[in-house]
């Protein structure tokens, strides 16, 4: 079997395992390939500490702030999830909100050392309500 | 207005380059073992260090177990499971093919094709040049394959 179609499978495996309905906002994406791009040389790692956040999520649910690291940031409107991916070469967070049918939605992603204005939650809250209505407008 | 988001295996795609089949599987691993322990912690409604106390051992080295960056030993997961009164289980076999079990050229001619309902159904939508591909992986570890052809603005 051939290195592509063995990803290819593996791919397909994860997405069955962590089962359907993970959904991530297309600027979320973006924010992961620049952090990625910095980091490089960490791919490995970076991957590996998703993997793990993604089957937390999977696994814990609204209570994945209990485990160590992650946090819960408490809205009027809307609770978010901030999970920690920490290694060697990189410290990012990675934001998301679960819908009504409580299938993650990852918002947003930023280096958690990019200053204290960059991580302060409260000045995202405009960006993550916006991104999530985003998301919720296409059904 | 394009789409707003996309779906798990587009993000994955992000990584595709860069890994090796091993590094995947001991990703999954790793993630579901690190899961396991932080979940049993919950459930006996512990802090890490009451847990490490528990487990007779520091509480940085709970933090390495549910940070997920702790390569296990097989020793040390059978004396984790004994002291969690867990059962652990590992499995290594050959890996099964997948295997086509059809594929619907009828469907070829099909003139509207419903992605959403798909979607909604669990296949995978895979993209070549001339035809998009659903791929519907079933149980027993066969694969349904649909494909319609793309039809192009003329």
């Amino acid at each position: 079997m051939n290195k592509r179609k063995a990803l290819e499978e593996l791919a397909n495996y994860i997405e069955q395992y962590l089962e359907s309905g993970f959904r991530f906002h297309v600027r979320f994406l973006e924010e992961m390939g620049e952090l990625i791009k910095k980091a490089s040389g960490s791919e490995r790692e970076i991957f590996t500490a998703l993997i793990k956040q993604l089957i937390y999520v999977k696994d814990h649910g609204k209570l994945v702030h209990q485990i160590n690291g992650n946090e819960i940031i408490k809205h009027q409107e809307r609770d978010y999830y901030s999970l920690h991916l920490k290694g060697k070469c990189f410290n990012l967070r990675l934001i998301l909100t679960f819908d009504d049918n409580s299938s993650p939605v990852f918002l947003c992603a930023f280096y958690e050392r990019a200053g204290k204005r960059a991580s302060d939650y409260t000045q995202m809250k405009t960006t993550l309500k916006n991104r999530y209505e985003e998301v919720l407008q296409e059904g | 207005m394009g789409n707003k988001s996309v779906g798990l295996n587009d993000f994955l795609q992000m990584f595709a380059d860069e890994l090796m089949v091993s590094d995947i599987t001991a990703a999954m691993c790793l993630g579901k073992i690190s899961s396991a322990i932080a979940k049993r912690r919950i459930e006996l409604t512990m802090t890490q260090k009451e847990f490490a106390n528990y487990l007779q051992v520091t509480q940085g080295m709970v933090s390495r177990w549910e940070g997920g960056d702790y390569n296990f030993s097989v020793r040390t997961l059978a004396d984790i499971a004994e002291k969690l009164d867990m059962e652990l289980l590992i499995d290594l076999r050959k890996r099964k093919e997948i295997q086509i079990e059809q594929i619907d050229e009828n469907w070829n001619a099909c003139q509207n094709p419903e992605k959403k309902e798909f979607q909604e159904r669990g296949c995978r939508i895979l993209s070549f040049p001339r035809s998009e591909v659903y791929s519907h992986m079933c149980k027993n570890n066969m694969c349904k394959i649909y494909s319609f052809e793309v039809r192009k603005e003329m």
